[in-house]
């Protein structure tokens, strides 16, 4: 029918015109439709050719980046000097000199796990054991042990807690929050009320009195004398919330699969764990990925959090930063550093994410 | 799915509900026998007793009277206004700029849209904490007090904050609020008396007018009636502050606006997609009817709008609320800084305060999703 139509209007399109022609039909249809567009573009460029060279001239061309100290900045650009002298503490934290090529290989490790997704092909037990095996082996590389020389979690810092938490935080919830959205539709009332139950609560109250729960509450409720590491303590807090967001994201899928493919997996004879494992997780999973990527760089924002309970994360290294006397001017550069480095991430993976989603479409059709 | 169920399906799933049950509960006692070993240990005593007693601290932005000599109660009470006005402000700020980036996303103007939507894109791709550091930088970096801006001579912003004339009698204002909250019930209800009455036009008059006649003339009324002296205080600078007036405190201010640009970059998103979800037909129809490109969205586009997106931009509202507990980073005494942080810290009682806020937040979540929901049955009713 389309190719039908096509083949109707295509000798009625209108011949091609020469590219000024066009670029000036495209800036009146776009730029200029009415008196009052006009207006508004002209002020728009007029605003933005009054701020954007000033603000590149003080993010970039006036600013400062080779330099030592304080006194090497120019007054009229910004210094970036705080963040260059600081770099290493920004992304190893205090973790010993010697020993960075291990967090440095616990990163490539991390992204390429974001790299395996783009593949439609891989086999999924593959992609599925390098999920499982990634947070263990970050946290062997990382903490040591078994053959690597130990470094205390005290040392933890910068970017390295921020990629650890988000990373282990979205694969340990993944599982969680599968058994919370099949819970949430089980035929078995007690289930499905405790698991409505646990994920309304926990998605009504903010982070941060998890947070504080993790930090104070947490060894009270543990056997006396048994206390374990903030750093865990957190990240177990980062479980235990993600999963209740993401049973939430998966529910939908599990609404969204057609109700042909249960009354199938029922007609073969399937069990329940069976069907759940065999023909309905597989499909919302792979349905669900550009959500949960989504997901993930929510989680990744609100790792930000634990910089209040005392984990020094990439934004409390650069809080600290912006109070030591010699860069205490500087905050605003230091902040501005923050979003940038924030905003490439966050921004780079939602951009994957929508890529993957619409080539999930296109298959679909 | 099976409709029927034999008898061993059904001892099985008894057994399977009652083992989670056993499990749940095994979990819970021993956390809790736990808890109680550790508040030994630690001579804590458990119990809200703690409420009555001096806080001891001071909080340096309250709605209501408060010195460091009030209860715990009283801090409490003070930190859940905070919490709530951040939230209602930051919401009304959000709002209007979410709204306005969202339009300005499905404008027909290249540059305003490619704008709007560079500025979305930055603003939630950047976590809400680093927003709020940046922001409260910006606002500490005002000028001081001898040099602030003032708009006509009444409102000041500085390095303290924003002061605003604000009424002598400061619960008044409290009063009027009440006043016009109970005008605008007034107006909705006669709005419905009057419809019930006149089933025969088929459509609903128009609420507006009777809102804001409730609203305005109800507390005038009432003032006139009881004949109160209600006088505007203008705010005066005294050495290195500001006599009279009410004065916003930086961390509040950068709070607000922190809370208001991150949440806009999502309502502006939620925006974008309830007009693009309006079917092209829509846009045709009105173009056929010879409707004008501005009167085309502002009659027929974003009313058809407004349903879809009222779930979604309730969970924004929501989050507003919840993130607003991030107050706690640059010290606005908040809900969480107020009770579950320095009452924590001085007390020692952790689990009751944790319990406190928690349950406050799940309260207030709770009444904002049972009104969505309420309106969203009378909504499917009215059948849109």
């Amino acid at each position: 029918m389309t190719a039908m139509n096509q083949a109707l209007t295509l000798p009625l399109a209108p011949p091609r015109l020469p590219w000024t022609r066009r670029a000036l039909t495209w800036t009146r249809s776009q730029l200029f439709p009415s008196a009052g567009h006009s207006l508004l573009t002209l002020g728009v460029i007029a605003l933005l050719c009054w701020c954007v060279p000033a603000a590149l001239n003080w993010l970039v061309f006036d600013a400062t980046f080779v330099g030592e100290h304080a006194r090497d900045c120019n007054p009229a650009g910004a210094c970036w000097l705080p963040i260059t002298q600081r770099w290493n503490l920004f992304v190893y934290g205090f973790y010993p000199q010697a020993e960075q090529w291990r967090v440095t290989l616990s990163f490539v490790l991390a992204g390429s796990a974001f790299g395996l997704l783009f593949f439609k092909r891989l086999d999924r037990r593959l992609l599925l054991a390098y999920l499982a095996l990634l947070p263990i082996v970050m946290w062997w590389l990382l903490k040591g042990g078994a053959g690597l020389p130990e470094v205390s979690s005290t040392r933890f810092a910068g970017m390295l807690v921020t990629v650890f938490l988000g990373t282990a935080g979205m694969i340990f919830a993944l599982p969680l929050g599968i058994l919370l959205a099949l819970g949430r539709r089980s035929k078995l009332p007690v289930v499905r009320l405790l698991c409505v139950l646990y994920i309304e609560l926990v998605r009504s109250v903010p982070v941060i009195s998890l947070l504080f729960m993790a930090s104070l509450m947490i060894q009270l409720f543990l056997p006396p004398g048994s206390a374990f590491d903030i750093l865990l303590r957190v990240q177990l807090v980062l479980i235990l919330f993600t999963a209740a967001y993401m049973a939430e994201t998966l529910r939908g899928g599990l609404q969204n699969l057609p109700r042909g493919q249960y009354e199938a997996a029922q007609a073969l004879g399937f069990g329940y764990w069976k069907t759940m494992g065999q023909i309905i997780l597989p499909q919302v999973l792979k349905q669900s990925i550009a959500p949960l990527l989504t997901q993930f760089i929510g989680l990744f924002k609100e790792t930000t959090l634990v910089m209040i309970v005392g984990v020094l994360d990439i934004v409390g290294i650069a809080m600290s930063t912006a109070v030591t006397p010699e860069w205490v001017e500087y905050g605003h550069e230091i902040y501005v550093f923050l979003a940038i480095y924030f905003f490439v991430i966050c921004f780079a993976l939602s951009r994957y994410a929508r890529h993957l989603e619409q080539r999930m479409e296109q298959s679909r059709s | 799915m099976s409709t029927h169920r034999s008898p061993n399906l059904r001892l099985s799933s008894v057994l399977q509900q009652g083992l989670v049950l056993a499990l749940v509960a095994a979990v819970f006692y021993l956390l809790a026998s736990n808890a109680a070993l550790n508040l030994k240990h630690l001579n804590i005593a458990s119990g809200f007793g703690f409420l009555s007693q001096r806080a001891g601290y001071d909080i340096s932005f309250s709605l209501i009277d408060y010195t460091p000599d009030a209860t715990y109660a009283r801090a409490y009470l003070v930190g859940l206004l905070n919490t709530l006005l951040v939230s209602v402000l930051s919401i009304v700020l959000a709002t209007l700029l979410g709204g306005a980036l969202g339009l300005a996303r499905v404008s027909d103007n290249w540059l305003i849209k490619r704008l709007s939507g560079t500025c979305v894109e930055f603003l939630r791709n950047v976590p809400l904490v680093v927003h709020l550091v940046w922001w409260y930088g910006l606002v500490l970096a005002l000028p001081g007090v001898k040099h602030s801006a003032s708009l006509a001579g009444v409102v000041f912003l500085n390095n303290n904050g924003l002061t605003l004339p604000w009424l002598e009698q400061g619960s008044l204002v409290g009063w009027g609020l009440t006043l016009m909250a109970l005008g605008t019930l007034l107006g909705y209800g006669f709005c419905r008396v009057k419809d019930a009455r006149a089933p025969w036009r088929g459509f609903a008059s128009r609420r507006w007018p009777a809102l804001l006649a409730g609203a305005l003339l109800l507390p005038l009324l009432v003032y006139a009636l009881s004949g109160a002296q209600v006088q505007w205080e203008v705010p005066v600078q005294r050495g290195f502050g500001f006599k009279g007036g009410i004065t916003l405190v930086p961390e509040m201010l950068a709070l607000c606006l922190a809370l208001s640009f991150y949440s806009a970059s999502y309502i502006a998103e939620i925006v974008r997609g309830a007009i693009e979800s309006v079917h092209r037909g829509q846009y045709e129809a009105a173009r056929a009817l010879g409707f004008k490109s501005g009167s085309t969205m502002r009659q027929l586009i974003v009313p058809q709008a407004i349903y879809p997106m009222i779930p979604q931009i309730t969970n924004t509202y929501l989050n507003i609320v919840k993130n607003s507990s991030l107050g706690v980073v640059i010290g606005f005494m908040e809900l969480v800084s107020s009770t579950g942080g320095t009452t924590l810290n001085q007390t020692g009682q952790a689990i009751e305060c944790i319990a406190l806020v928690m349950g406050t937040y799940c309260a207030i979540s709770l009444v904002i999703s049972l009104g969505m929901n309420i309106y969203n049955h009378r909504i499917g009713q009215r059948g849109h």
